[in-house]
């Protein structure tokens, strides 16, 4: 007996995979998931006008506006990654990715531009050039309440994936150890993720030349990265998974190295294509 | 035999052969492709259809039925009009295709004077009843386009004279023998988009749907814009919506209890006497909703009947269903399916295939992959066919019978004001 459920959320699916459970406690874990989905999206939501995101990013420009206690603990988490990650994990260039991409002779945006005030708990925007994008980390705290969820309902194995794109792994395959997930990377010796109780995020560059919306954004130089680069993670923290996958889309080798060192992670690749558009390794981690 | 009919005859004997007895209780009349006929080529098995009414939708039907004629083994025996210019265009029209029917200008000559089979009625609403009781009374099996007539009292004659006479009446709702329809009311029947809890439909153009009078002449106007005048038509209720009620009945495999509505002139304030807007709530027993509008000012939606379950959403001229909860991704699929048939294999549901932040919503599934035939030739197919058999299933003359009658109890309800259901009178089973 696997029961299975999907559900639509920020602009993506959420595939549920539990076994060994009934058909009315997945019901059950599934409408709990589902309210804590549409929590997080009424409140990071840069498209919905009733989301306090979308809120902020319309009247915080040149005067403060406070923010709920949920939303700055989110915001400070934000801004502690943006400065683990060499800035790389910038929650602040919306602007720009709501912009047309590839404009150009615009001033730098994000998080350097947003101004906090810890004790009235409240931020405002430096510049019109910036606004709040929580779309690559957005998941990440789903699948953060999620394994809460699990915990309480006492779930013991389940796989999840959001969109294909970032995993949530508890306990094992039925008839396995683990749950063998495969990243496809061309140069990882083993791409098969031994997933027990853990999490992976995979992220995608998209070059400029191919027209499409902007989607990680350079924070320093206001492009998209030109490579149609992949990068990988597993870590014990899912937001930390969506984070490092972030980054690594835009950092150098070397770059990399450095701000691997600054997470607990498992493993972590970067793949990139060459002139011929055939793939090239960039970088490669395991602890 | 050529491609398209072949397709066509596979697809509905298919679904005659393997659909289930509840979809084929409420689709009886895909059981008769279920069935060899014995001889159907045979010179003493062919069917001599006349055509009554050579307007636009007579000159429609006239279009599909050539092609397949000799293949159905059916002769277009004569054509009739009162209306000179549309029977000469006609008769050029057969003689362009090599064919010879008898012309008449007066439907009791065509009737008197020679043996049909059958008569295909085209005719403008109003004139329905007369021409098709006065067939069925003369031993004529009757095609007769939607809606079945202009009042409740000739819609029930039409009725009456089929059980008296013993004649076929098939009523021209082309969607039941359209191949998106017959696959979506089989997904119905077999729980696919579960409990149905709401259907909605609408049907939106933009023109006046006015048609061109020959040399401008006005005497002409009622005959050639009869749909435009209360007396001739219920307007937008029998032309468009009764299709669609129809279908909604047929989804729910209900009849209505009641109806309100309501109706105005809008935009196209040129003489006309019926609404060019519309609104109306059909209520079924179980509690369901029929929610219709339409009207002729705004084109942007289009047409569509939504059947809505708590599994899935059918929306049949999009030939699309959206599952309420999207299918799994393939990966997921095959994880799912590893799982149950105990084998351990990697999950490849990520890695460097992934591109979900650009993916596009979810737009659904067909409700059928290949739907390339015309579905007014396998109705016109199976009129011959039932002439051959000497009957039709009853629920083909039901269905469109009370579609007919709650598509003018609509009207009722607009004109009044009220809440209104059936008269006992009109009640037939």
């Amino acid at each position: 007996m696997v029961q299975h459920r999907t559900l639509a959320s920020m602009h993506s699916t959420l595939d549920m995979i539990f076994p060994g459970i009934s058909d009315l406690a997945a019901d059950s874990l599934y409408r709990k998931i589902r309210l804590e989905a549409q929590a997080l999206e009424n409140m990071l939501s840069d498209y919905d006008p009733a989301a306090e995101t979308y809120i902020l990013n319309e009247k915080a420009i040149h005067q403060w506006i406070p923010v709920s206690d949920r939303l700055w603990e989110i915001l400070t988490e934000c801004r502690r990654f943006h400065v683990l990650t060499k800035g790389y994990f910038d929650i602040g260039s919306g602007w720009y990715k709501k912009a047309s991409a590839g404009t150009t002779g615009i001033s730098v945006t994000g998080l350097r531009l947003l101004d906090t005030d810890e004790r009235q708990q409240r931020i405002r925007f430096a510049s019109p050039e910036i606004a709040l994008d929580f779309g690559a980390i957005g998941k990440g705290y789903l699948l953060r309440e999620v394994d809460k969820l699990l915990t309480q309902n006492g779930v013991e194995n389940c796989f999840v994936s959001f969109g294909g794109s970032s995993i949530l792994t508890r306990g094992h395959h039925p008839h396995g150890d683990h749950w063998p997930l495969d990243s496809r990377s061309p140069f990882d010796l083993n791409p098969v993720f031994q997933m027990k109780n853990d999490y992976a995020s995979f992220s995608r560059g998209i070059p400029e030349r191919m027209n499409a919306t902007a989607h990680i954004v350079n924070p320093y130089t206001n492009h998209t990265e030109g490579d149609s680069r992949i990068s990988g993670v597993q870590a014990d923290c899912p937001v930390t998974a969506e984070v490092v996958s972030t980054a690594l889309i835009l950092a150098s080798p070397d770059e990399a190295a450095a701000l691997t060192k600054g997470f607990r992670l498992k493993r972590a690749f970067i793949t990139g294509r060459d002139k011929n558009n055939q793939p090239v390794k960039v970088f490669y981690y395991e602890s | 035999m050529n491609h398209e009919l072949k397709s066509r005859r596979e697809f509905v004997r298919n679904l005659a052969l393997t659909g289930s007895a509840t979809f084929l209780s409420t689709s009886p009349w895909l059981k008769i492709w279920g069935r060899e006929e014995k001889n159907p080529a045979g010179a003493g098995d062919r069917v001599r259809l006349a055509i009554i009414g050579m307007g636009s939708r007579g000159t429609e039907l006239l279009n599909n039925l050539v092609p397949i004629a000799k293949d159905i083994n059916v002769e277009i025996s004569a054509i009739c009009d009162n209306f000179p210019l549309h029977l000469s265009k006609a008769l050029e029209l057969c003689r362009l295709s090599g064919i010879h029917p008898v012309p008449y200008s007066d439907y009791r000559h065509l009737i008197e004077k020679e043996k049909h089979d059958g008569v295909i009625i085209a005719v403008p609403l109003a004139e329905h009843a007369r021409i098709a009781v006065d067939c069925m009374r003369a031993g004529i099996h009757v095609f007769c386009e939607k809606s079945m007539a202009r009042t409740l009292d000739d819609v029930k004659l039409m009725y009456d004279t089929y059980c008296d006479t013993g004649r076929i009446l098939q009523i021209g709702h082309q969607r039941m023998f359209n191949p998106v329809y017959l696959k979506g009311i089989e997904k119905i029947r077999n729980g696919e988009i579960g409990q149905i809890g709401q259907m909605r439909g609408y049907w939106h153009r933009n023109n006046n749907w006015r048609r061109l009078l020959p040399n401008n002449d006005q005497r002409l106007e009622k005959q050639i814009n009869w749909r435009l005048y209360k007396e001739l038509s219920a307007g937008l209720l029998t032309e468009l919506m009764s299709h669609q009620l129809h279908v909604a009945n047929w989804a729910l495999n209900m009849v209505p209890v009641s109806v309100m509505g309501s109706g105005s002139i809008v935009y196209w304030k040129d003489g006309r006497t019926v609404n060019d807007n519309v609104a109306l709530i059909y209520s079924y027993e179980n509690g369901v909703k029929f929610i219709y509008d339409s009207m002729i000012s705004n084109v942007k939606y289009g047409l569509e009947e939504q059947i809505m379950g708590d599994k899935a959403t059918i929306e049949f001229e999009v030939n699309r269903n959206y599952a309420e909860t999207p299918p799994p991704v393939p990966g997921i699929q095959h994880l799912i399916n590893d799982i149950e048939h105990d084998i351990f294999d990697k999950i490849t549901v990520a890695g460097s295939s992934w591109v979900p932040e650009l993916a596009s919503k979810y737009k659904g599934e067909p409700i059928i992959e290949d739907a390339d035939f015309l579905d007014i030739r396998l109705e016109l197919e199976g009129f011959a066919r039932f002439i051959r058999e000497g009957r039709i299933p009853e629920k083909m003359v039901l269905d469109p019978y009370y579609t007919s009658m709650w598509t003018l109890l609509g009207e009722q309800a607009i004109d009044s004001g009220l809440q209104v259901s059936m008269p006992a009178k009109y009640m037939v089973s």
